[in-house]
């Protein structure tokens, strides 16, 4: 059979004789199929359920030990300064750390504010006298059948087929294949006596133009997968809430904000350490919005940026002594610039649902601060300054998304998740400086580019 | 409802589109399945298995060729899988070749109904069975067959040979 075409009419005659032979298996078989895709389904989002829970586990007890371990160091810095200063230092005075603490704080922010508060507020000011808002503040595979699949090695050749399925071959790839080895030779020259001449179709020729109908790509199909793997374009609305506190110890943990360069939020935080001065502070909801693009390199997994733009407001009120109060307030505004890599774990035509693991820079552009002096629930005098706000902010955001499809082109998701905020003292007192893990949700719109 | 329209439908899990894609080609695919059987019982066990793998490798599908002959090499696939790991190829009989062919009447296959022909194909031990399938109906080489089954290509296509004789010569026995 050297340097022939190893397929003859035999075969050819055989190929058309159960080309259009069927036999309609039991009812039965449907039943199976279904009842066994139904156990795959449940298992693959069990699965994979399972992957993102242990993940969002882990993640939240690597961060809370994260969070613990840095607080406790911070501390041990504070007492290790005291140490040295006050030597020596007697058991007791361990036996108190919060007085410790607050002493250390109290003189470290009393010599920086001063110089910059020495001047007090003015004693009259022109500003008219003003009724006060009693609204204070605004305040969730290739799976297994894949790797059973892959074994069939054949499946991913680029095999051309008819419409029945039968290979169909080029003469000059068949004239390249390798012709054998060691055969019973006359085994063979008697085999090929049993030829029948059936020239219907040469195999490598196309000799009807009907053949060529299903070698065209299917348009529908062929632009659905063009789709999944392109650009999107999202609009993003985040939120969490806002927190109202009153321990002060933890609200004002000065560890992690820049104080002593910012003497507006010096005085305020002199004043927070005398405890029975401030009645309590509400940082509201952290109002973000921006535009987002993702990348989808497969179904399985893309990148996204973009660009954020967060507001944090946080206002602190004082006791109110013979009918006076003073409230301390500042409105932080960030740019913020995002990176994420996203693993789909689950993905239809409709609804999708992925995994987004990134991080945060965000630089603050400006910060404005507000002290107004109520007597009566009247104002009686107020400041106000805007500084530039040096230094970055980073954070990871860990999410879970989940997306829905309205049109091909368009879709709405949510995605809750869990941001990390990475304190390093340069940011002014704002919301992330009492706690730094967040939850976040965000919310928004995506268009298919 | 179109085809597309089904494969899209079985893409986002629709059990009514998944049951039509089915009902579509299972027929046909008992057909193919019937050839590498021994009996309509193994062959609807290889169909069973065949369409779980096509729902849950749909999305896999490119459509550069018919999803038919996608399907089917999936079916054939999935059929050689289960007799592979049933180690029936490798324990397949052997079978005694035809000393001589003699003159060949080129219209005894002719005189047989597909289902006959299939009898008939059935009848051959498993491995012979299987190469007879691959090469001389779904049109792989001896090569691709060698790769498929893990056999040397000589091995191919001396048991395609011996069972091409043994065919003919019980095909004209069965003729007489």
């Amino acid at each position: 059979m050297t340097g022939k075409n190893e397929h003859t009419g035999f075969e050819k005659r055989m190929k058309e004789a159960f080309s259009d032979f069927s036999m309609h298996p039991d009812p039965a078989v449907w039943s199976r199929v279904e009842k066994n895709l139904s156990r795959r389904k449940k298992l693959v989002i069990f699965y994979r359920a399972a992957i993102a829970a242990s993940f969002l586990l882990f993640l939240s007890a690597g961060s809370w030990w994260l969070f613990n371990n840095y607080r406790t160091q911070s501390e041990q810095q504070l007492v290790s300064k005291h140490e040295t200063a006050q030597s020596p230092v007697t058991s007791e005075e361990y036996e108190a750390p919060d007085e410790v603490y607050n002493d250390l704080i109290k003189e470290q922010t009393e010599k920086s504010s001063a110089e910059a508060f020495e001047k007090k507020m003015p004693e009259s000011s022109e500003i008219k006298p003003v009724k006060k808002d009693e609204k204070i503040t605004d305040m969730f595979f290739d799976d297994l059948s894949e790797s059973q699949i892959a074994v069939q090695q054949h499946m991913d050749k680029p095999l051309t087929t008819d419409e029945s399925g039968y290979i169909i071959r080029a003469e000059d790839e068949l004239s390249e294949l390798p012709v054998s080895d060691v055969i019973d030779d006359q085994l063979l020259d008697r085999a090929d006596t049993i030829e029948i001449d059936v020239p219907a179709i040469v195999q490598g020729q196309i000799t009807d133009p009907k053949q060529l109908e299903y070698l065209s790509p299917d348009p529908d199909i062929t632009e659905t997968k063009e789709k999944s793997g392109n650009w999107q374009l999202a609009m993003t609305y985040g939120m969490i809430q806002g927190s109202n506190a009153n321990d002060f110890t933890n609200v004002y943990n000065d560890s992690k904000a820049d104080f002593t360069n910012d003497p507006f939020s010096s005085k305020f935080i002199m004043e927070s350490y005398q405890r029975s001065d401030i009645e309590n502070t509400t940082h509201s909801h952290p109002l973000t919005i921006g535009l987002m693009i993702n990348r989808s390199f497969s179904n399985i997994w893309g990148i996204e940026s973009g660009l954020l733009f967060t507001k944090l407001k946080s206002v602190s009120k004082t006791e109110i002594v013979n009918n006076e109060f003073i409230e301390y307030g500042n409105d932080l505004y960030y740019i913020g610039l995002p990176f994420s890599v996203r693993l789909n774990m689950l993905h239809s035509r409709r609804f999708g649902m992925y995994l987004s693991q990134g991080a945060v820079l965000e630089k603050g552009v400006r910060i404005r601060y507000h002290m107004q002096h109520y007597v009566s629930e009247v104002l009686k005098d107020s400041e106000h300054k805007s500084n530039m706000v040096e230094g970055v902010q980073v954070s990871s955001l860990t999410a879970l998304g989940f997306e829905y499809h309205i049109t091909e082109t368009f879709g709405v998701y949510a995605q809750p998740g869990l941001q990390i905020f990475f304190m390093n003292k340069t940011q002014p007192f704002n919301i992330r400086s009492s706690n730094a893990i967040w939850p976040s949700m965000h919310v928004g719109v995506k268009f298919q580019l | 409802m179109e085809m597309n329209e089904i494969i899209r439908g079985c893409l986002d899990g629709n059990r009514k589109a998944q049951k039509q894609f089915y009902e579509h080609l299972a027929h046909r695919m008992m057909g193919v399945c019937l050839r590498y059987a021994d009996d309509i019982e193994m062959a609807e066990d290889f169909l069973q298995e065949g369409f779980i793998k096509v729902f849950t490798n749909l999305k896999n599908f490119r459509s550069e060729g018919a999803i038919e002959g996608w399907v089917r090499r999936i079916m054939v696939n999935t059929a050689l899988e289960i007799l592979r790991k049933n180690d029936v190829l490798k324990y397949s009989v052997d079978i005694e070749a035809a000393k001589a062919v003699g003159d060949v009447n080129p219209d005894a296959f002719q005189r047989l109904t597909t289902a006959e022909l299939l009898k008939h194909i059935q009848a051959l031990p498993v491995g012979f069975r299987t190469v007879f399938n691959l090469f001389a109906i779904e049109g792989y080489t001896h090569r691709e067959i060698a790769e498929l089954l893990n056999i040397s290509v000589g091995t191919s296509k001396s048991q395609y040979a011996r069972a091409k004789v043994w065919l003919q010569k019980r095909i004209e026995e069965f003729n007489l």
